[in-house]
Formats: structure tokens, sequence, C-alpha cells
């Protein structure tokens, strides 16, 4: 801090740090500095600080966009579904290991049935995207995700491919289909548990994204 | 204010961690992303993100709020690079988010930074630095326009700096570099 002696001086630091010196002043600001270290230290920090300015863009300061009210809520909603997939997840390993045991033991076919029945299903309704439209209905299956997809749109002929996505960014094709000019209805298998699904997407024979969502079971 | 990690192990920590950082995470998304929709799916996608991670996250090596907004520059380099390759979604989206690169999100993130930083100051100093820094204008017009004497302009900018300084080391900044 700049000792009380040196106040006079603080106008003069903060305009030379910004580059804004009187020059009338700046020879007896640079013959005070010359014997103050304080000040010199002050400079420092001052042009350390007016370093960083030129980064910012003053007609934006104007510009404090908020979130809309129902984000906290959303954020608490996306955590606790994470937590319940994870969960599911560490449960449907265990069953599936005592499955195993099950079957082992000579009753498996009862358990694996059980599972089936009680096998997750989930719908989704793609955003509407260049005219296409589209709802999914994913069946969570002991080999994987089995997706009903009915779609409208899609260009004749058009080879599509339909993809699953786990949380870790994997994704898992769960095979091609032909576009026609009617509406399309077709039933696709990826190898993905329901409960790792995380996205269902749509790409054309250019790679193009072409429906897309994700998926909260 | 929550610091710890922990904190988002329950329904009312995520909440409390959204409340002290959920606003300025959305801000700085926004500021990149361009985009209000996508910019509150970078947020879900963050704490998401810092939940899972949570297990690695070690308070001796920085903060909640700095180990946030690490998760943020990354799920907004994600969505900028998974939005540039996917057609719009609607008939008259702004098509103004670009794709990021690891460069832009950071000078990004650094100009968010000091127009943060720049908010936090009393219109009294904020007032003064911007005309006579960012507008450059002579401290006697400036001294003119708000009725007080030339000196109290440049003490006024000596102490918006000073502010400026604690706001900043308050968002992170380090004048290392």
């Amino acid at each position: 801090m700049t000792a009380d002696a040196c106040r006079e001086w603080r106008g003069a630091l903060a305009a030379a740090a910004l580059e804004r010196e009187d020059p009338a002043q700046q020879i007896a600001l640079r013959a005070h500095l010359d014997g103050c270290a304080a000040c010199r230290a002050e400079l420092d920090d001052l042009v350390a600080v007016a370093r960083a300015l030129p980064a910012a863009d003053p007609d934006r300061l104007a510009d404090t966009a908020q979130p809309s009210s129902r984000l906290a809520g959303q954020v608490v909603e996306r955590v606790a579904e994470v937590r319940t997939r994870r969960r599911r997840r560490r449960i449907g390993r265990a069953l599936a290991a005592a499955a195993v045991i099950a079957a082992l033991l000579g009753f498996g076919g009862l358990l694996v049935a059980n599972l089936g029945d009680d096998a997750e299903t989930t719908t989704v309704e793609f955003p509407a995207s260049d005219g296409v439209t589209a709802r999914a209905d994913l069946h969570g299956a002991v080999h994987g995700t089995e997706v009903r997809l009915e779609a409208s749109g899609l260009e004749a002929d058009e080879v599509y491919w339909l993809w699953l996505t786990d949380e870790g960014g994997e994704r898992v094709a769960a095979g091609t289909f032909r576009g026609s000019d009617d509406e399309v209805a077709v039933t696709l298998t990826g190898a993905l548990p329901l409960a790792d699904t995380v996205r269902i997407w749509v790409t054309d024979e250019a790679d193009s994204v072409v429906l897309d969502s994700p998926v909260r079971s | 204010m929550p610091g710890n990690v922990s904190a988002l192990a329950t329904e009312d920590g995520v909440r409390a961690v959204y409340a002290a950082h959920g606003a300025e995470l959305f801000r700085f998304a926004y500021r990149s992303l361009n985009d209000r929709g996508l910019a509150e799916e970078a947020v879900q996608e963050t704490f998401v993100r810092a939940w899972q991670a949570s297990d690695r996250f070690d308070d001796r090596l920085g903060s909640l709020r700095t180990w946030l907004f690490a998760i943020v520059r990354n799920v907004v380099i994600d969505l900028s690079r998974a939005r540039a390759v996917r057609p719009a979604l609607a008939p008259g989206e702004t098509d103004d988010v670009i794709d990021l690169t690891d460069d832009s999100v950071d000078r990004i993130l650094g100009a968010w930074q000091v127009e943060e930083a720049l908010r936090m100051l009393s219109d009294e100093h904020r007032i003064v630095l911007v005309e006579v820094h960012y507008r450059g204008r002579p401290y006697g017009d400036v001294a003119a326009v708000l009725g007080v004497p030339v000196g109290t302009v440049k003490s006024r900018v000596f102490y918006a700096l000073k502010a400026m300084r604690l706001a900043l080391e308050e968002l992170g900044w380090n004048d290392d570099g």
C-alpha cells in the first residue's frame, strides 16, 4: 500500500498504468518513483490489471443475461437422473450376476424371463428438423435396446443410420434403413442397455445428423 | 458458499452449488455459444459431469468454482462442435454458434472474466474506467460530464483499478501471464 505521503501520486500512477500520463507530470512521477519502492510496487500491480483490461468488450457490460428460473430444477433433475441410472446399472449388473448363478443352479430360465418382463420402455419425440418428424419407442431388452422408429419426411431411398450413445460418448450402431416418401416404421436393435443410453440420433449417407434427441430412461 | 464438491452428493447440495455458481456458468456459456438454450444445456451438462467426476476433485488443487469453470469450458467446446455439424433444428433458428477451438474459448473466458469483474465494480468506478480507458475520453471531459474535479476522476480511476484487481482475483484471475 502506498504510504499516506504518496497519496497525491495515486491518480498519476493510475494514469501511468493506463498509459494516459499527463506529459507535464511524467518527469515528476518518474523522479518520485526512483525514490519510492512502495509506489513502484503499486504501479506494477496497477499495470498488471491494466494489461487484462483490453480483453473485455465494454459494449457487453449491459448484457447481464440470467438463466431461466427453471434451470435450477432442471439441473437437479438431470443429476438425479444420472444418479438413478448409475444405481440401476449397478442393480442390473448384480441381477445379471445373480441370473448367471441361478442359471448355473438350474432355474435361470425363470429368472431371465422375469427380468424380461420388468424391462423398461421409454419414448422419445425428436425435435422437428428440416421437415423430418419422428418418434421412437425404446425398449430395454436383455441383448440391448430395441428401437421402434417412426419417421416421416425422410428422403426416399437415402440410407440412414440409427445410433445410440452412452454417457461416455461411445456410440453404438443400431442398424440402417432406407427412407421413403411415406412414413417409415422400422425396428432396430443396438447392443447398448437402455439404462446406459443417453442419446439417440440418426445420420444420413453424408454422416450429417438428421434427427437427434437425448434419452431419459 | 459451498466450496466442497461433496455438496453435489445431495439434492440440496446441488441446489446450493447451483445457487452459488449457476448464473455465472450460464453467462459464460451464453457469452461463448450465443444461444440461450444451448447455454442452459451446457450448465446442466456441467453439473452432470461434475457429479460424475466428483471423486477426482481435490480442493487442495483449486476451488470448486475453478473446477466447475474448467468443466464448463470443455462442455462449451463439445456443444459448439456438436452444433456446428448439425442442421438447424427449426426454421429461423440463429446459426451464430461457431465451432469453438480451445484457444478461442480461452480468449472468450478471459474476456468474460474481465467483463464480469467490471460489472462487479461500483457504478462510480466502472463509469470512469470505461470512459477513460475504453472510450479514451480525456480526464477533463469525463470530469465535466460527471460534474467533479479532474483530480477526483484521476483518484477514482486509481481506486477502480484497485477494485478491479480484487474482483478479478475473486474470479480466479492471476497476473502470472
